[in-house]
């Protein structure tokens, strides 16, 4: 693959890498096959991007607060549409739903008019460059199941995400740093199934990037480099004398070759996550500061410097410990959406920005999620600050390659509580950014357990409307 | 392999209500407005109906879908997501949903291009609107309880792996090396017939090894290999002597433990989003390994995990009817799910059914949970059969999200008033749980500031003198009196506790209760009231269709319902899984025994024997293997003594430069070879800690958990623990939501479903593991130490300082081959070596850097060191 745009760096092949001559180079040709490596795998069809940067925003925003203006719900405030239709937990009374206005007030953006709230006044400014979805929906009303869900379809058993099968399906441009990559400086919900390979083969499990000193788990050396070039000289020597009667063996070659990768993920990956490579005007323009390593605008430069390097897919995980800080606001002043939207609001235009000036946003597509929405009602009664969990209807937005920009999808009924039209559920949402990457959502298949299993079980139906080839 | 039963897929092209002619209909027509009504319907909407939906919604017994389109009652009755039209209510009926294409299942026609045309979605919506008026009912109405389900059919297969267990005659063979074995003149007639020639022997350096991996998980000891090297028997007697010392050993157990726990997905968490941890599990973990050591009949083994709380009633033996009780981890070990004990509780039978299906008979039953089996004779009738028994079998619980107590725990021995005890036990601090949990509810506020009040009240009446003033307050003390009693009464009475007494009062009830159990308890499933479930129409638990017998495989049983005479029908069910004549249980045992040393099984997908996994290689073999196993008592241990003392488990796994075998047969289908194989996790973990000296080798028993009732998990604060030990890797404590660091890594088995074969990649984060984790670090750090212990620096008289350095090397690297690779290094290997601790020391520079720790590492981190020959 001709994609893959090195870093300039600094890393030679060190000299137990050279030592292994022609004949342990033809050795390990065939041996990186899909289940010991990521190497590269040829789509189903021409792909409208090559990596996707996902955008995760732990705990569930309210849609009427931020990206689906309801004028209803300020003119109704405080009315009541009657009771829940079923209690929200089990054994407990219905509550009564009184409708709650949006606190941030909605304004269009400049150029295509995309209405969105106060509290993302950067992320309006790009919406010309957006797709938003207003009429995503999802099966469950819980954290663990509802993002579950988002990440790998299913809301029960654990199965492989997103990233893991967009790397077993595409694999990785740099064979030195892993396919799929989450950066996430909390534990999400789930924890690391949602970025687990489940029945995949291991390699395409999600490598965790903690934002901070040790971003990657062994990644700093045991012993002095030139101490450790000696050690894997010397196991590159005994490892290629025990091949030498083995040579039918590929695994033995591919093995020895996974030392070689490994040495080049420990050298190159703190390049590529060291941000003071970065201009001060970069830095400016995500409102990242020198320094800086664990940032949420910090966290969108390394995504874009992984995407740079080569990396199939990186998720950005905005999950500031559990319930109790962050997206959610069950029982909670959704008010509190205002320190959140502030973490994420410039770093995200920033990034879409900086990838257009840097020519790859027609290379990455960008997926911006949550969960589930917000209840269009106050949780906890009349006038009271929360809003509920409210799985029927959430909005979140696509851009990038293969995506039309400016435009809005779907519509949610006049109070944001169901989907009105041109309903997309999760299965959509993933069978579409298959698509863009150019997968068959039926085809990308694997059989474990004695079944063929999909990201999108049996559903899955692709969103035309905001592609820019819709039906290509 | 050939099919014959019949599948249930028919495609009925006339819908008979529909077509009938408007004609026929209009005669019974009303007048005014609703004659307008029927004529649109009539006229717009019939004929929309009968060319989109009549094909597939007909109505009859085996149309695609229960619902059908004939009548107004039809549509209002609906299929399986409930009602398709709700009349005046078109946005909200299921039949505009899905023809609207937003409802998140149904999406109808199903085809994208037969969508309905926005002017067609306006009739419906109008329609329906309008009071969705039909014309004439049909006059003949169906017969009812036409079902989906497959009453009455009779399933027959020629399947393979269904047919008895054939009794085999073995095929003559010439060549004395083959003959002398049953299992070899198989698998060398086998062999001969693909054209195929067997390598030659191994050598007794890689047989030891090979047999101690396999049976202990270990490496041998040096001192064992010496023995083996040094036997004058021939071969074939000396190696036997090396596999019987194997079998008896107590490692054996902890290996082939290991294995049957894979089967069994064990684990120590319940899988729930808090992963409540399992503090019992280690006593089924240690059962197993222990009944394996005792070589328990594999029947036995089986009948005590599916029954064995059933069968403890009947041991007089205190010992064995404990370890029964205990053995049901098997079922009571099934993954939860979700934040509730109640709502994903089909999962979890799922899970069970799962396991029994894959891991004992070969099947993937749980395919037949939401539909009739698309490849096996596998009904949905079959999977709520053996539904039905798990549903009448209660599952033990830690507690879950929003109920965090334990319950249904069961008393580690079993009788009914030890039962009773339990119930009364779990449900009353589920009881005081409740009252904690929900105390300052809005909802409950109103009854308990009354109550507070109501009591005052009488508190202060009641502490009047009784004067005659207060005569008048006769009355209102009984009006009072009873005003407390309904509001005690309130909420189901689940609140009494706390208004009679206080919250701080309910939490040190709960606690006293918690730390002083009143029986002995355990983690077993106990038997429920019994009761055949209802089937999930397309799998979902809230659409309950007909119910169905307790049963098991009908493919198998024919028309005869098993009698279950009391209880769930588990133990009708663990005797039906052990008849000596089942044909799929003792060849699934067999074929993994036989996984287990040629790294593929004689049927290449051991937990799919139907028509979707593949077919034997060696048919007869595995239906022979299959009766001697069987007749040998469901010996496991013998089993692996008549494979491992064949001529075929003891061929090289080198290939001659010039074999033919290679090419004909690279994936060694017909066994030329010895397959050569990299350690799986544990084996690798367990040689490190070995051959550092490291390894504790005494039984794993419980996990250091905090009590359950000093703890709390939930979504947002899972449990989450490793727990170090320096115990074999089958004592590690294994969480369903986390993956071990050292297991997740090197392709340990799937914590979450029972695992068939064990994967084996060579990823990087692998080898950055090795080379950078502090685990390494100190096992190679340990090797090294124990090298200097056995061979001092002293120990060698020597004119100089350096040759006796080196010579000291030369030693200890012998030994650490010796230890790691039961062989002497080659002189090359000699000269690297050492040329290595030269140029480590003279880079270190004077620094204390661990020369020989570092050469340890490369040792502990080498291919020779991961794979097996």
């Amino acid at each position: 693959m001709s994609d893959f745009r090195p870093l300039k760096t600094d890393v030679t092949r060190r000299r137990f890498l050279a030592a292994g001559g022609a004949s342990l180079a033809a050795a390990a040709v065939g041996a990186s096959s899909r289940e010991a490596l990521a190497t590269p795998v040829a789509p189903h069809f021409a792909p409208q991007a090559k990596h996707v940067v996902v955008l995760y925003m732990s705990g569930g925003y309210s849609h009427v607060d931020t990206f689906d203006p309801k004028p209803l719900l300020t003119e109704k405030h405080d009315q009541t549409i009657g009771s829940e239709l079923a209690a929200a937990v089990s054994g407990q009374p219905k509550n009564e739903r009184f409708l709650k206005a949006p606190l941030w007030k909605f304004r269009p953006n400049h150029e295509c008019g995309t209405e969105v709230s106060d509290v993302f006044p950067y992320l309006r400014d790009v919406m010309h460059e957006v797709a938003l979805i207003r009429s995503m929906h999802t099966d469950h009303r819980d954290h663990g199941e509802a993002t579950l869900q988002l990440h790998t379809g299913s809301t029960s058993v654990a199965t492989p995400g997103l990233g893991a099968w967009l790397s077993y399906g595409l694999g990785t441009f740099n064979p030195n740093l892993p396919a799929h990559v989450v950066i996430s400086e909390h534990r999400p919900y789930n924890g690391p199934q949602i970025w687990d390979a489940s029945f995949l083969p291991g390699v395409h499990s999600g490598v965790r990037i903690h934002p901070g000193d040790e971003p990657l788990p062994n990644l700093k050396p045991a012993s002095p480099r030139p101490l450790q070039e000696l050690e894997l000289g010397l196991l590159d020597q005994l490892n290629r004398k025990h091949l030498e009667r083995r040579r039918d063996d590929r695994n033995l070659a591919s093995r020895m070759k996974s030392f070689q990768t490994a040495k080049g993920l420990q050298d190159l990956a703190p390049q590529v996550l060291d941000l003071s490579r970065e201009s001060p005007h970069t830095l400016e323009l995500y409102g990242s500061k020198p320094g800086d390593q664990t940032s949420y605008a910090a966290q969108c430069l390394m995504a874009r410097r992984l995407i740079e390097n080569g990396v199939r897919f990186v998720e950005v995980i905005d999950a500031v410990g559990a319930c109790r800080d962050n997206w959610d606001a069950a029982h909670r002043d959704v008010g509190t959406h205002a320190k959140y939207a502030k973490r994420v609001d410039q770093p995200i235009a920033a990034l879409i920005r900086d990838l257009k000036q840097r020519g790859l946003f027609d290379d990455v597509l960008l997926v911006f999620c949550t969960e589930f929405g917000r209840s269009p009602w106050a949780q906890d009664g009349k006038g009271t600050k929360s809003r509920t969990h409210h799985p029927s209807a959430f909005s979140c937005w696509l851009a990038g390659g293969g995506i039309k920009p400016g435009v809005v999808h779907g519509a949610t009924d006049e109070i944001g509580n169901y989907v009105a039209e041109d309903a997309v559920h999760v299965h959509d949402f993933h069978a579409t950014i298959l698509h863009v990457l150019g997968l068959d959502h039926t085809k990308l298949t694997y059989r474990y357990s004695g079944r063929d299993f999909r990201l999108t079980d049996v559903h899955g139906h692709i969103v035309n409307g905001v592609l820019r080839n819709p039906f290509g | 392999m050939e099919t014959m039963w019949r599948y249930r897929l028919s495609i009925c092209l006339c819908a008979i209500g529909l077509l009938s002619t408007v004609a026929a209909r209009a005669q019974n027509v009303g007048t005014g407005r609703d004659a307008a009504k029927v004529e649109f319907f009539e006229v717009h909407v019939r004929p929309l109906l009968v060319e989109k939906c009549g094909d597939c919604h007909a109505g009859t017994a085996d149309a695609e879908s229960a619902l059908a389109f004939e009548s107004r009652q039809d549509l209002l009755k609906g299929g399986d997501f409930g009602p398709a039209v709700l009349p005046g209510r078109a946005e909200d009926s299921l039949l505009i949903q899905s023809v609207k294409r937003i409802h998140k299942e149904l999406r109808m026609p199903p085809d994208d291009g037969d969508a309905l045309s926005r002017d067609e979605v306006e009739i419906l919506t109008r329609w329906i609107n309008d009071g969705a008026v039909w014309g004439a009912e049909s006059p003949a109405s169906r017969p009812s309880g036409a079902q989906t389900d497959s009453d009455g059919l009779l399933l027959h297969s020629e399947h393979w792996s269904l047919q008895p267990v054939k009794t085999v005659e073995p095929p003559q063979v010439e060549d004395e090396r083959w003959a002398r074995s049953t299992l070899d003149r198989f698998v060398e007639a086998a062999r001969r017939n693909a054209g195929l020639a067997a390598t030659k022997r191994a050598g007794r350096r890689a047989l030891i090894r090979r047999a101690s991996f396999d049976l202990t998980g270990l490496p041998p000891e040096p001192d064992d290999v010496a023995a083996f090297l040094d036997d004058e028997a021939a071969d074939d007697v000396a190696f036997a002597r090396v596999v019987d010392r194997l079998l008896a050993s107590r490692h054996y157990g902890e290996r082939q433990g290991r294995l049957w726990l894979d089967v069994a997905r064990y684990a120590d968490t319940q899988g729930d989003v808090g992963d409540f941890p399992i503090p019992d599990a280690w006593r089924y973990r240690n059962w197993v390994i222990d009944s394996l050591n005792k070589d328990l009949p594999f029947d036995q083994f089986l009948q005590a995990q599916i029954a064995g709380d059933v069968l403890a009633e009947e041991e007089p033996n205190e010992q064995k009817a404990r370890g029964l009780v205990v053995a049901t981890g098997f079922v009571s070990l099934s993954r939860r799910f979700g934040n509730t004990k109640k709502d994903d509780i089909h999962l979890t039978i799922e899970d069970t059914l799962d396991t029994i299906g894959r891991g004992v008979l070969g099947m993937t039953l749980r395919c037949a949970r939401c539909h009739d089996h698309k490849f096996d004779p596998v009904l949905m009738t079959d999977y709520y059969g053996l539904y039905g028994i798990f549903e009448s079998t209660v599952y033990p619980w830690m507690g879950a999200s929003n109920q965090k107590s334990p319950s249904a725990l069961a008393p580690a021995l079993p009788s009914a008033d030890a039962r009773k005890q339990a119930d009364d036990y779990w449900n009353l601090i589920s009881r005081y749980e409740y009252q904690i949990n929900n105390h300052f509810r809005p909802w409950l506020k109103p009854t308990l500031d009354e109550f507070k009040k109501v009591t005052k009240k009488l508190a202060d009446l009641n502490a009047g003198d009784g004067s005659e003033a207060q005569k008048g307050d006769t009355d209102e003390i009984a009006n009072l009196t009873k005003r407390r009693e309904e509001l005690l009464a309130r909420h189901d009475g689940k609140f009494r506790e706390l208004m009679l007494h206080n919250l701080n009062w309910v939490k040190k009830e709960k606690s006293r209760l918690a730390e002083n159990p009143t029986v002995e308890f355990v983690f077993a499933v106990t038997e429920g009231k019994p009761a055949d479930a209802r089937m999930h129409r397309r799998g979902n638990p809230k659409r309950k269709g007909t119910s169905t017998p307790r049963r098991f495989l009908q493919v198998i049983d024919g028309a005869d319902v098993p009698e279950i005479n009391r209880g769930s029908g588990r133990l009708e069910l663990a005797r039906w899984l052990t008849r000596p004549d089942h044909p799929l249980t003792p060849r699934v045992i067999v074929n993994r025994i036989w996984q287990q040393h040629f790294g593929r099984g004689l049927v290449a997908t051991p937990d799919d024997f139907g028509s979707q996994g593949m077919t034997p290689s060696h048919p007869e073999l595995l239906d022979w293997l299959a009766a001697t196993f069987v007749a040998d008592g469901w010996s496991l241990k013998e089993l692996h003594r008549r494979i491992m003392l064949s001529e075929t488990y003891a061929l090289s796994s080198d290939v001659e430069p010039d074999s033919n075998s290679a090419t004909a047969d690279p994936d060694n289908v017909y066994l030329w070879k010895h397959p050569r194989r990299r350690l799986d996790a544990e084996s690798i973990r367990d040689a490190m800690l070995a051959v550092s000296g490291t390894l504790d080798r005494t039984q794993g028993k419980e996990h250091p958990f905090k009590p359950w009732h000093a703890s709390r998990y939930s979504l947002n604060g899972p449990f989450h623990e490793d727990f170090p030990t320096n115990r074999r890797s089958v004592y590690l404590m294994t969480q369903r939501l986390f993956r071990h660091p050292f297991l997740g890594l090197f392709d340990g088995p799937d914590r979450n479903s029972s695992t068939s074969q064990r994967t084996s990649t060579n990823v990087p984060g692998q080898a950055l593991y090795l080379m950078n984790s502090p685990f390494v670090k100190e096992q190679a750090q340990a090797f090294a130490r124990r090298l200097e212990a056995d061979i001092p620096t002293n120990s060698t008289a020597s004119a100089s300082a350096s040759t006796e350095t080196s010579a000291v090397d030369a030693q200890r690297i012998e030994r650490a081959y010796q230890l790691a690779f039961n062989r002497t290094p080659t002189p090359d290997e000699q000269q690297s070596l050492l040329q290595f601790l030269q140029q480590h020391r003279e880079h270190s520079d004077g620094e204390s850097h661990d020369s020989l720790a570092a050469l340890c590492r490369v040792i502990l981190t080498s291919n020779e060191f991961f794979f097996l020959d």
